[in-house]
């Protein structure tokens, strides 16, 4: 997979002297540099320039949970938006008011106030992942903020990492001090669909060789079918990858396999349709679901998770797998059991990373959903 | 705009053979009927004067009254007072004038918006077309609809016709340029029998549209499959026959839905219910809240619709209904 640098980086004067900008000046020594007064100055809708600012707004949220649909509790680290593989299904088309990359360049005020939090709550323990608005990896060989973020959670008794993405940048990873506290996850879908969704990122080999990688230094992996797509040979393309990840990796080093059929807000039709005219995703049998969101006809989610959770349960019956914001009676029809008979979806992740990670040993509480509607309301993140 | 413009134009008594009607630059053709008008000129005789405009080689070309200069050419009036315009003015002081002509009229059909927006586009840049003449037109002004309006201009008078005519209406016309022509042709032929909403027709032609892709096959085959199987309808009347073709649609774009809730009503009338006890799915059989309607005059009534009921909720139907892949599966697995 191959990163076209960006032709500008633009940074807020405030952050103008950043450990970030000086990793970027030593990386991208060819990209000019810009320093402007404040953010309402950059241009915009550039995708061509790389944005630095100072983020001011909170730096922990919760992943979006709804009434009708269950959350993992998962919490989301921001310390960038916006994404250049261009997925066809991408939420952040949608719900970001601007194309270009965006980074915050106060880490240490980020860092110091993740620290803060995981220190205020010992009993807690923390799932925490930065790739919901943007992809973790996809800038690191120019930023290497794995580098200085991973060795953040070595030590922490409380807290995990997930670095989610669907590249192959894993160079930055090696020789880390992780802890066997970091997992790197990638979103996994068929080669079909990557071949017409996904066109610039890694291929499915080439992420699966990279977990594989990845997995011999030691880093605990996850993988993320979201979003499902039903499209023509689907069960065979599925099963396909699927056979790929278990030849490639030990089952034991998976921590977690999320499915999440895919779903839109009705505002993105439009938009894919006028970026990606070709794209026949938005075509399956959608109905609007609890949430207003466009999901597939359950008796279609039901088939697609049925599938999957099988072929998973074949290779390794005690794999945690959980369902994206699916509601209770899809978890019984597809999985034959809810959440809530095992302490609820939390619960379920949390006692996989302290049964495969040992970590957190001595938490008693899960991060609970907060039923936060993040921008947008949600959808098939091209990031997860 | 230059707002001299008014000033320029001279008073003139013109015979209309020394009109150059072969000059059609500035027609804007209505493409329906004017049967009003011409009862207007028949009883009134010319109202407002025509607007002319004196081309370099001195012949003078019509730029507003076309419909009102022929008849009266028909008709071997001698003199038609006009209003003429110097030779000076530029293409684009010409067509904004014309443009004003047409705003003060009958509203603007979609044939017409069309060619004036096709014709402006020769004269004018897009920033120019959509800041200045969209608005006076009432067109929204997104920027790929301005490619949309220049292509239905270039539809031949079947098409033009139906758009002006609002036998299809503006938004589904401007859909249908994108579509394979013979494509394009059936379904303004289907839209003219059938005589239906503005919604209903935007709906039909979405829902064919989504079929085409979905099932990766030309919109014309599709029409194809659909008119053979509205024609073994019985309906002959143009609501119940959009109704079919509605339903015929919405069964090929949702075929698991559509199954599901035909399978609900098959166990709905295995269980023959009374008619005061109803059983109502979530919409879309999305979610866990189903209802059950009891409709009842007295105690006694109730209670036996109680009873109905309660044998109902614990027969295997309900069960079924509720989650028919389970208990497919558990049948499966059974004869297994």
């Amino acid at each position: 997979m191959r990163l076209s640098p960006p032709k500008k980086i633009i940074v807020e004067r405030n952050v103008a002297n950043s450990s970030l900008l000086e990793q970027l000046k030593k990386t991208l020594p060819q990209v000019p540099v810009e320093v402007l007064n404040h953010r309402k100055d950059f241009p915009k809708d550039d995708p061509d320039v790389l944005e630095i600012i100072s983020f001011k707004g909170r730096l922990l949220k919760s992943c979006p949970g709804t009434r009708h649909y269950l959350c993992c509790g998962y919490q989301i680290l921001h310390f960038g938006v916006q994404c250049t593989l261009n997925c066809t299904y991408c939420i952040l088309q949608a719900y970001l008011n601007q194309a270009g990359l965006r980074l915050f360049g106060n880490e240490e005020e980020i860092f110091s106030a993740l620290l803060e939090e995981l220190n205020r709550n010992p009993q807690t323990l923390y799932r925490i992942g930065t790739g919901e608005y943007t992809d973790s990896l996809l800038l690191d060989p120019w930023t290497r903020f794995s580098r200085r973020i991973v060795p953040l959670f070595a030590r922490r008794p409380n807290a995990v990492l997930e670095l989610k993405t669907k590249t192959n940048f894993v160079e930055n990873l090696q020789g880390l001090d992780h802890g066997g506290r970091t997992l790197v996850g990638w979103s996994l879908n068929t080669r079909s669909v990557q071949i017409s969704e996904e066109p610039r990122t890694a291929s499915i080999k080439q992420r699966i060789d990279a977990a594989q990688r990845v997995s011999g230094w030691g880093y605990f992996l996850s993988f993320h079918f979201d979003p499902l797509i039903e499209h023509k040979n689907w069960r065979q393309g599925y099963e396909e990858t699927l056979d790929r990840i278990f030849q490639a990796v030990d089952p034991g080093r998976i921590v977690w396999i999320s499915l999440g059929a895919f779903r839109f807000m009705p505002q993105l039709k439009p938009i894919v349709q006028r970026r990606h005219p070709r794209t026949r995703i938005l075509y399956g049998e959608f109905i609007r679901g609890l949430d207003q969101k466009m999901r597939y006809f359950r008796d279609i989610r039901v088939e697609l998770y049925s599938f999957m959770w099988e072929t998973i349960r074949k290779a390794d019956p005690q794999l945690c797998v959980y369902l994206c914001m699916e509601s209770e009676d899809i978890w019984r029809e597809a999985l034959g059991f809810s959440p809530e008979q095992r302490g609820g979806l939390p619960q379920m992740l949390d006692d996989a990373v302290k049964t495969k990670m040992s970590v957190g040993l001595q938490c008693i509480r899960s991060n609970p959903c907060q039923g936060e509607t993040p921008p947008g309301d949600g959808g098939s993140f091209g990031c997860v | 705009m230059n707002p001299e413009v008014p000033a320029q134009c001279t008073p003139l008594r013109i015979l209309p053979k020394h009109l150059d009607f072969s000059q059609e630059h500035f027609r804007i053709g209505r493409f329906k009927s004017r049967e009003d008008l011409v009862a207007s000129l028949e009883a009134f005789g010319m109202l407002h004067p025509p607007l002319l405009w004196t081309q370099a080689d001195g012949t003078l070309a019509i730029l507003d009254g076309f419909e009102r200069l022929h008849w009266a050419k028909n008709r071997g009036t001698r003199e038609v007072l006009s209003l003429v315009l110097p030779p000076a003015l530029s293409g684009n002081e010409l067509w904004r004038i014309r443009v004003q002509t047409l705003l003060f009229g009958l509203p603007l059909n979609p044939a017409q918006k069309a060619q004036v927006i096709h014709r402006l586009s020769s004269q004018f840049s897009f920033e120019q077309i959509h800041t200045e003449f969209l608005p006076l037109l009432h067109v929204p002004g997104r920027p790929e609809s301005l490619k949309s309006w220049c292509l239905l201009a270039h539809q031949d008078h079947e098409v033009l016709g139906a758009a002006a005519r609002e036998e299809i209406s503006e938004r589904v016309a401007l859909e249908l340029v994108h579509w394979e022509p013979e494509a394009m042709k059936t379904m303004v032929r289907v839209l003219t029998e059938l005589q239906c909403s503005a919604s209903i027709q935007w709906e039909l032609v979405e829902r064919i549209k989504e079929v085409a892709i979905r099932e990766a096959l030309p919109r014309a085959r599709v029409l194809e499959n659909l008119m053979s199987e509205l024609e073994v309808t019985p309906q002959k009347h143009p609501r119940r026959k959009t109704q079919a073709l509605r339903d015929i649609l919405e069964r090929r774009r949702f075929p698991r839905l559509k199954e599901r809730e035909a399978h609900f009503e098959t166990l709905l009338k295995k269980g023959a219910l009374p008619n005061n006890l109803r059983i109502y799915p979530p919409p879309f059989f999305e979610g866990r809240n189903w209802q059950m309607h009891i409709t009842f005059s007295n105690r006694e009534q109730l209670v036996e619709l109680l009873s109905t009921s309660t044998r109902f909720a614990l027969s295997p139907l309900l069960e079924e209904m509720m989650n028919p892949l389970a208990s497919k599966s558990t049948k499966t697995q059974g004869r297994s």
